[in-house]
């Protein structure tokens, strides 16, 4: 049975792999490009940027990134979609499922040889992420945003998050695909539902998948400023809380009610602060310290790894279950 | 002698339309036994059903005193099972499906798949999707027959091929049968391409078995009677079909009939006027077209 389900998708894991390494030869040369880039010019004047490319160095990485961010949805549309759903559409289910072998084994043994081989693919890819990532956006001298592997574009295609998200798309395309027994329906669905995850994973959940961090803000004249910690934090949201050490001196009220009363009482900068530190309250940026790179990652990982498993569970299920 | 496939009471429902109704026959040991249907009978639901590819509805399908279930794969390993639609995997080299099927089967015997297919001159080396339709076939039977089943399942193994193609196929399977003493339990449209080769008949229509027997007994006990118009001399016979041409009657009957009036001719029948007959024939109070009953042979997916 390993030896059909490598028969039957070695073609496409060929392009896929050769996609890979397009990308990640591309990767390369632009992290070589931006070393030239950058040691040629030290006082990292704009001038010397624009004479060695560094600006379309910085256009090419953006496109990068965000093709990587779409590989696992990919992985779900091209081999997740059709492994169950296409043999169904050409009746080959017939041919195979009365052979010797069960329908359980039939499944798990190709779910188990294409899902190895995208993992094991996505893993060499990230390697060369994490390369390309370190030489490109760590110090890009240019870039205001996107400044460590914490921010969400980075977090995503770096560490070992992206060998649980190709898996996860790869088991959604399955499991659609074999409960709505229609290649073109589970790629839609799939592009759909990841995309869905993604963007709820980032909004959602990642922010507290740790303890979130408090960065206060301070007052010169009329502008509000924090100090970013090296590296950079990722920033969730401006809020209020309460001064550490201190109790709510109103009760019930919570931090940003109290800052709302007192935005509301004074409109002047001077007495604004003045009332909210009355009150022991702070204004500020919640955030996710760079430190929590690792935590995040895992635990991320974890919540994508066992989705797929039921995913899968669930495939198995209308795999099982499916007649003629 | 014990079955070697066996159906009680089978069902298949398509959401409100039976495919198969109530369905009881048995195949012997060592026979083998065609069933024979128009279009949308239920002749492939029932071959899907004794695979294991379908599960019915009401009613139980046993191979060799096991009932078949969707997710055993112990009924698979006697059982060759020929689809209707001869899947394949088109980008497969001949002899890429036969490694399939070598890896998928406990038993195998890839001398004799070799032998056969380069007999019929088809090159091992072929993509399966470049073949003629008749090779198609011709793989298609290879990897039920190498397995070495006990029981063979062909539905419609020799439809739309040409009568050469048709021959060939008949041929290379009733010769590998004939050795091994498999059982082979296979469908047609035509009884003619069943006659010649089966031991028994199976008669489907409108979802329902008609009649099943040997094909000895299936002629003897049917008559062909032709007389004026008028009344039918029905003693103690079971009358099948009625047919008036001009002034002349013609009555299919089923049994003996002890004396026939004046003007009465008493002849036998061949296996085809018998077959029509009972396609022909309504179920008693049904009301409805034998052309559009149930779902058609490919089966709703």
């Amino acid at each position: 049975m390993i030896w059909l389900a490598w028969r039957r998708h070695r073609f496409l894991l060929a392009l896929f792999a050769g996609l890979l390494v397009g990308l990640g030869v591309w990767m390369v040369l632009l992290a070589h490009a931006f070393d030239h880039a950058s040691n040629v010019c030290r006082d990292q004047t704009y001038q010397c940027g624009f004479q060695y490319g560094v600006f379309s160095i910085e256009n090419q990485a953006t496109a990068i990134n965000a093709l990587l961010l779409f590989l696992p949805c990919l992985a779900g549309i091209v081999f997740g979609a059709p492994l169950v759903a296409g043999e169904l559409e050409h009746y080959t289910n017939r041919l195979v499922w009365t052979q010797g072998i069960s329908r359980t084994r039939w499944f798990v043994t190709k779910w188990l040889v294409v899902g190895l081989i995208l993992g094991a693919l996505t893993s060499l890819l990230v390697l060369i992420t994490q390369y390309w990532s370190g030489h490109v956006f760590a110090r890009l001298p240019l870039t205001l945003a996107l400044n460590g592997r914490i921010q969400p574009t980075l977090f995503a295609v770096t560490g070992v998050a992206p060998v649980a998200y190709t898996l996860f798309a790869f088991s959604l395309g399955v499991a659609l695909g074999a409960i709505l027994r229609r290649t073109s329906w589970a790629v839609v669905g799939t592009v759909v539902g990841y995309t869905a995850v993604a963007l709820l994973m980032v909004f959602s959940i990642r922010p507290s998948l740790a303890s979130q961090g408090f960065l206060s803000t301070t007052r010169s004249t009329s502008v509000q400023y924090v100090t970013l910690p090296r590296p950079q934090p990722w920033i969730l949201s401006y809020g209020f809380r309460f001064a550490p050490g201190t109790q709510p001196s109103t009760g019930a009220s919570s931090a940003s009610a109290i800052a709302k009363r007192c935005l509301n009482q004074s409109f002047t900068g001077s007495s604004y602060d003045q009332c909210l530190s009355t009150h022991d309250v702070q204004g500020g940026f919640f955030d996710q310290s760079a430190t929590h790179y690792w935590a995040l990652q895992w635990r991320e990982t974890a919540i994508y790894l066992l989705s797929a498993l039921v995913l899968l569970g669930m495939a198995l299920w209308a795999v099982r279950r499916w007649r003629e | 002698m014990t079955a070697a496939l066996e159906t009680v009471g089978l069902g298949r429902r398509y959401r409100t339309k039976w495919a198969l109704r109530d369905c009881t026959f048995s195949v012997p040991e060592g026979s083998i036994t065609g069933i024979v249907g128009p279009n949308g009978a239920g002749k492939s639901t029932l071959f899907r059903l004794a695979a294991g590819i379908s599960r019915p509805t009401s009613g139980t399908v046993t191979v060799f005193g096991q009932e078949v279930r969707l997710n055993s794969s112990e009924h698979l390993k006697r059982l060759g099972y020929f689809d209707q639609l001869r899947p394949l995997y088109s980008g497969f080299r001949v002899e890429e499906m036969l490694t399939l099927g070598r890896r998928l089967n406990s038993t195998w015997d890839n001398a004799a798949a070799r032998e056969w297919l380069s007999e019929l001159n088809i090159p091992m080396k072929q993509k399966v999707g470049h073949l003629s339709l008749g090779q198609q076939a011709q793989v298609a039977l290879t990897l039920c027959m190498a397995k070495r089943p006990d029981l063979l399942l062909l539905d419609e193994p020799v439809a739309s091929l040409d009568p050469l193609a048709r021959h060939e196929l008949l041929q290379t399977l009733m010769g590998t049968v004939a050795e091994q003493g498999t059982t082979v339990f296979l469908s047609s449209h035509f009884v003619s391409e069943l006659e010649p080769v089966c031991d028994n008949l199976i008669i489907l229509s409108s979802s329902q078995v008609k009649i099943t027997g040997t094909i000895e007994s299936l002629l003897a006990d049917h008559r062909l009677l032709i007389g004026p118009d008028g009344p039918e001399p029905l003693n103690g016979v079971e009358m099948i079909s009625s047919r008036k041409t001009g002034r002349q009657r013609t009555l299919l009957v089923r049994g003996i009939p002890p004396s026939l009036g004046p003007g009465w001719q008493d002849l036998q029948p061949d296996l085809n006027e018998i077959v029509l007959a009972y396609l022909a024939r309504r179920a008693p109070g049904a009301n409805h077209k034998l052309a559009d009953d149930g779902t058609s042979d490919g089966g709703p997916s």
